[in-house]
């Protein structure tokens, strides 16, 4: 089935169909939420809150518009949300690298990745309009016109929301810019 | 500092460039500790994409299903636009206001009440219609009578003078009387048997 085919099945009623669009994009709106929250209850929460939106708001779905960019707009609105709501404090980089130790069986591809785990330790102290734009843009891969998309913001913005994330970035990172 | 080549920088980035400008770009970032630096970050964020993926747990799926809001607007017939049934709601609220509009804005009548009481510092009038407050519904002296004038829903009520805020007396002119549970006499005002007094 297409995806616009089971969006159709869904809005007749047949819950189950809706299963089908969960499972292919879970993980893109897990790790998303991994990568802003680094929790896992708020993820999983996250991740829930996000697929029972767009549920409710399927009906609303027009087809020339890309159904994952859609998702990902959903889904930044959510995080907003949550960040707001929950007064989510960022893990500071001490209690990132306890949280790296603790788990032996990821320990190892971690260890790999330690430096891009502390800087998205970094991203994630930044205010919440540059850690989204940052997370779009270099964990989800997403290009400037679908960040633009999601965000609802012209590409000009988004480009020079990127260029300040950056430099307060490199001000964190004491680099010298 | 910022250095002034930071939008070709951005368009170097993005293979926007020509390959003269290019290679002017790359001469003048060996000696340009910004650009450095700018491109070295930009090379770090790059590596965050390699960052292993967090997959979301198979059971998450089953929990989502059992938490979707149950479909609410069931009732509404799937061949009525909800225009229409938003119209119907108006239409019934319309109907059901009609009757009991009529009720609510039922017309009052002005009813005057006078004493003759030349002695009396003030006098006040207490009844079914203000609670028995004899603060609210005061008289006015009006060419030696006191006088009061009051906007009232048609239907019948006991009331009294109060003189000087201490003495209780029936209205001499009242239609009618009645005795409260205290033993008092009670004036009684119809105003379906008086229409408008004065």
């Amino acid at each position: 089935m297409t995806e616009e085919e089971i969006i159709k099945e869904v809005l007749k009623g047949n819950i189950n169909t809706y299963a089908e669009i969960i499972k292919k994009y879970k993980n893109y709106i897990y790790n998303l939420g991994m990568s802003i929250f680094n929790n896992y209850t708020e993820t999983e929460d996250f991740t829930q809150e996000v697929f029972i939106k767009l549920y409710k708001n399927l009906k609303k779905y027009k087809s020339n518009f890309n159904f994952k960019t859609w998702l990902y707009k959903i889904a930044i609105n959510t995080a907003k949300d949550f960040l707001r709501k929950k007064k989510f404090l960022p893990v500071s980089l001490e209690d990132h690298k306890n949280l790296i130790y603790s788990e032996d069986k990821v320990e190892e591809s971690i260890q790999k990745n330690l430096e891009s785990q502390m800087l998205l330790s970094l991203i994630r102290t930044l205010p919440e309009k540059y850690l989204n734009i940052l997370i779009l843009r270099y964990i989800e891969n997403l290009s400037y016109e679908e960040i633009a998309e999601v965000t609802s913001k012209p590409i000009g913005t988004v480009k020079t929301l990127l260029f300040r994330a950056k430099l307060l970035l490199a001000k964190k990172l004491k680099i010298q810019i | 500092m910022k250095c002034k080549n930071v939008k070709l920088l951005q368009k170097y980035l993005e293979n926007q460039l020509s390959e003269k400008e290019v290679s002017t770009l790359q001469h003048h970032i060996k000696n340009c500790p910004f650009c450095k630096n700018y491109l070295k970050l930009e090379e770090k964020l790059e590596k965050l994409g390699a960052l292993p993926h967090s997959e979301a747990p198979e059971y998450l799926i089953s929990k989502i299903l059992s938490n979707l809001p149950k479909k609410e607007e069931k009732f509404i017939p799937n061949f009525l636009p909800k225009q229409a049934f938003v119209f119907g709601i108006i239409l019934i609220f319309m109907l059901l206001w009609f009757p009991l509009s009529r009720k609510i804005y039922q017309k009052r009548v002005v009813v005057r009440f006078e004493i003759d009481l030349p002695e009396a510092q003030s006098v006040a009038i207490a009844g079914d219609f203000n609670k028995w407050d004899i603060n609210k519904t005061k008289c006015k002296k009006e060419k030696g009578k006191w006088v009061a004038e009051i906007a009232l829903k048609p239907g019948r009520y006991q009331y009294m003078f109060v003189v000087d805020k201490e003495i209780w007396i029936p209205d001499p002119n009242a239609t009618d009387y009645t005795y409260d549970s205290f033993g008092k006499k009670n004036s009684i005002l119809d105003t379906y048997v008086c229409g408008i007094r004065g």
